[in-house]
């Protein structure tokens, strides 16, 4: 994991402006990148992060140093997202925690429904909230169990059974594509 | 290793999590297990297409939207004039006091200097572009309520 300059963080955390802008611009894309794939579109994304790093400008005085700071930002847009996506689905937060399959039978498009099988982050978007979570720590920000579970609050055990079923499920799925594809 | 054993192996291993022994012991049980030889290859399809996830980028830096750099209030603290950069590009952009962007200047060199001044509740900007080792200096004045921005003659040298 990429790791923050510690003279930079100490700076933005004093108040100096330029420190953090750049300690800002360092996370912003890791922020996009989490916030894209669990959000699935550009625009909650550019929402989220612009939310996330405001949130991270405001309460950089409260981030002890005892976390890894880009454990810390991932919490941040990891909860904004799981917010959003709740606001958004009208669950309760154990059916959007524990649902298999959120969203799959929801989709009233059926174009949409053939792209959902056709590719890998489609089918990332039909994982429950939480195993996309931690697909999404490990692929796209390189984390390692350890962190996934700093970050998401979880036990070391818990984030590998989530992390393992998921690509359990992602293999399947997509090997059922791959079948129906040779035919269709 | 039986085959349960065998597929937190292979799961752990693609996450590199396996010692020297782990990773011997698993390979000697797929040597001989008809059943975990294909789906051992589909989990590492799986984990190298997840690898290769394109690496988004933002279309646009948000950092410059919410605090840009060298940020210019107007007189009555109604406007922040700023200059950003986007794509390659820079411009001129003015936020209300709310933070939404109010107006949005034509592109500019992403070399251009550029220095802001408030004359009363009308932005006013210089851009100094370097062009074949000279420099050419343009004014232009912003009228932020109704969106536009127009080039001023030149300036008569002092």
């Amino acid at each position: 994991m990429h790791v923050v300059d510690p003279h930079l963080l100490r700076d933005a955390r004093a108040g100096n402006r330029e420190a953090m802008i750049e300690l800002l611009r360092q996370i912003e894309t890791p922020v996009y990148r989490t916030a894209y794939y669990l959000l699935g579109n550009e625009h909650d994304a550019l929402d989220v992060t612009q939310e996330a790093l405001l949130r991270v400008f405001m309460k950089l005085h409260t981030y002890e140093e005892k976390a890894h700071f880009h454990t810390w930002v991932q919490r941040i847009v990891t909860n904004l997202c799981i917010d959003l996506y709740r606001r958004r689905h009208a669950y309760t937060a154990l059916e959007a925690l524990d649902g298999a399959l959120p969203d799959a039978s929801r989709v009233e498009d059926e174009v949409e429904r053939r792209d959902l099988a056709a590719d890998v982050k489609a089918a990332i978007h039909r994982l429950s909230l939480h195993q996309r979570t931690v697909v999404i720590l490990r692929y796209l920000q390189g984390f390692s169990y350890q962190e996934i579970a700093d970050v998401l609050n979880l036990p070391l055990n818990t984030v590998k059974s989530h992390l393992f079923r998921a690509r359990q499920q992602l293999q399947v799925w997509l090997q059922d594509h791959v079948k129906g594809g040779i035919g269709g | 290793m039986n085959c349960d054993e065998v597929m937190e192996a292979m799961q752990r291993d693609l996450d590199g999590d396996l010692t020297a022994e782990e990773r011997r012991r698993m390979q000697i049980h797929l040597r001989h297990c008809p059943d975990c030889v294909p789906l051992y290859a589909r989990l590492r399809r799986l984990s190298s297409k997840l690898e290769n996830l394109p690496k988004v980028e933002p279309p646009c830096s948000l950092v410059d939207a919410l605090l840009p750099r060298g940020a210019v209030l107007s007189p009555d603290g109604q406007w922040r004039a700023a200059v950003v950069a986007e794509g390659g590009a820079k411009r001129v952009v003015v936020h209300d006091a709310a933070g939404a962007a109010r107006f949005r200047g034509h592109a500019l060199s992403p070399d251009a200097r550029v220095t802001l001044q408030w004359e009363g509740n009308a932005l006013v900007y210089d851009v100094v572009t370097a062009q074949d080792g000279r420099e050419t200096a343009e004014r232009w004045r912003v009228n932020v309520a109704a969106g536009t921005e127009e080039r001023l003659p030149e300036r008569p040298h002092p």
